[in-house]
């Protein structure tokens, strides 16, 4: 079903990520991630001739105008819209026109770059339902949506600050060896929970910093570099009528694991879509991490696992869009070996899951990568 | 106002344009009518929006307004305002 043989990732980057951005744009992101990634994978613009892009903050332009602008000719072009679940979209989409033959080396990018009202601009317009259902309430964005999910799993699981706590401690303790994390302070539980609300019960740590910034990854047709050894996707799985759990990694997890002949135990790395802690402990549950025991697994699992090990967007920072490539990018880091003082020893497989696109209450989309050096 | 497939009775909230249980197409229109709160948050502490998810006898989750903070399980009377927004009341908040 997911045979991706014959496509591998050859480089990757990000440009570094900015709490409040002075000038620049967008577009430069995208350039200066594009240069970044096709010099990390050793080739030459000209042998590019895929593109693909996501953002929020593009429009007028598209990808074809990145595409312009960069003096680039394709044979294949594609636009992206599925925020955090960008990354495994755009990855997908690549590795199957590269295995058609309908391109050779293909370049995704995303980037978004936010000025001081940009970003409640996006949250109020980022669906039809968003524009006419939810900011006539003055609901602020996100943050209240996924308090209330928090608070719906926490009565579910028993869980109480302290587990949410967990995810956003473990994720600062990476960040603190991550150069380019927006914070990389030791965080205590005793400064989580004096934190106050933003959106009851998440508090400041529960959030991500918004930022500018950018990411990009570079896959050839061949043989030598990072696999693709499974890929699964599933949008609009309960049609929001649920309680925004499980996402629909559950559903895809079973053939996602099949495909790759390896089941959670094996993965040396681990990138879910970390917009809230809440959805890093569905996620990591969907995908058969926490033996559905959550209170337990916050306890032990997160500090026995690499979950997101740059530090997540939770410490790292989530630039709009780019925020779904973000993981990818840190799990072929890892696979490479190139992750510094963070870096997991002999690391050599990683799933990276994307999740996003919320709707009305949560995310319409997940999707999942399985990865082996 | 929440909206009823004419073809198999499913209700939605927000209007959407296919039935995605029988794909049907026509819809008519139903009162909002009570709900029970299912969870709660506030935002901007300083000046506080409170929020709530209220689930209706139809099984709808809707994202409301409260005019005032409300325990989780009470019972709202829902209503639609000319922008869009839908609030919830509850009978304590008329006393």
């Amino acid at each position: 079903m997911t045979d991706y043989s014959g496509v591998t990732i050859v480089g990757c980057a990000e440009v570094p990520y900015q709490r409040r951005r002075q000038g620049g744009s967008t577009l430069a992101l995208l350039a200066d991630a594009f240069q970044r990634a096709i010099a990390h994978a050793g080739i030459d613009a000209s042998e590019v001739d895929g593109l693909a892009v996501a953002s929020f903050t593009l429009p007028p332009d598209h990808a074809i105008d990145v595409a312009w602008q960069l003096g680039l000719t394709l044979r294949w072009c594609m636009d992206d819209a599925l925020g955090g679940a960008s990354g495994v979209d755009m990855l997908q989409h690549a590795a199957r026109a590269i295995q058609a033959g309908d391109a050779h080396t293909v370049v995704i990018l995303a980037a978004d770059h936010f000025e001081a009202d940009d970003f409640k601009h996006l949250v109020d317009n980022y669906n039809r339902t968003a524009r006419d259902r939810l900011a006539p309430l003055g609901f602020g964005g996100p943050n209240a949506l996924f308090a209330m999910v928090t608070q719906r799993y926490a009565a579910e699981y028993g869980l109480t600050r302290t587990d949410f706590a967990a995810v956003a401690l473990a994720q600062r303790g990476w960040a603190m060896r991550n150069p380019t994390a927006v914070y990389r302070s030791e965080l205590t539980l005793a400064a989580y929970l004096a934190a106050p609300f933003v959106a009851d019960p998440l508090c400041r740590y529960d959030c991500v910093p918004v930022v500018s910034g950018a990411d990009a990854v570079v896959l050839r047709a061949g043989e030598t570099g990072i696999k693709i050894v499974a890929l699964g996707a599933r949008y609009n799985g309960d049609h929001q009528q649920g309680t925004g759990w499980p996402t629909g990694l559950k559903a895809i997890a079973p053939a996602l694991w099949h495909e790759a002949s390896a089941g959670p135990e094996a993965m040396d790395i681990i990138s879910v879509y970390d917009d809230y802690p809440v959805m890093v402990l569905a996620q990591l549950d969907d995908l058969g991490f926490t033996g559905g025991e959550i209170a337990r697994f916050t306890a032990e699992g997160l500090g026995r696992l690499a979950v997101n090990t740059s530090g997540g967007q939770l410490s790292a920072g989530q630039a709009g869009a780019a925020g779904g490539l973000h993981g990818l990018v840190e799990a072929v880091i890892q696979l490479r070996h190139e992750a510094g003082d963070r870096q997991v020893p002999l690391a050599s497989r990683a799933v990276v899951a994307g999740y996003g696109m919320v709707q009305y209450r949560y995310g319409m989309c997940a999707n999942a990568v399985v990865l082996q050096a | 106002m929440l909206r009823t497939c004419v073809t198999c009775g499913h209700t939605e909230f927000p209007p959407r344009l296919r039935c995605h249980r029988c794909g049907g197409t026509s819809w008519r229109d139903r009162p909002c009518g009570d709900g029970v709160i299912e969870a709660v948050t506030a935002i901007q502490p300083a000046d506080p929006v409170h929020l709530a998810t209220v689930r209706t006898p139809q099984a709808v989750r809707l994202i409301v307004r409260l005019a005032t903070a409300l325990p989780l399980g009470a019972t709202v009377a829902l209503h639609e305002t000319e922008n869009g927004a839908v609030w919830g009341t509850s009978n304590a908040d008329h006393a």
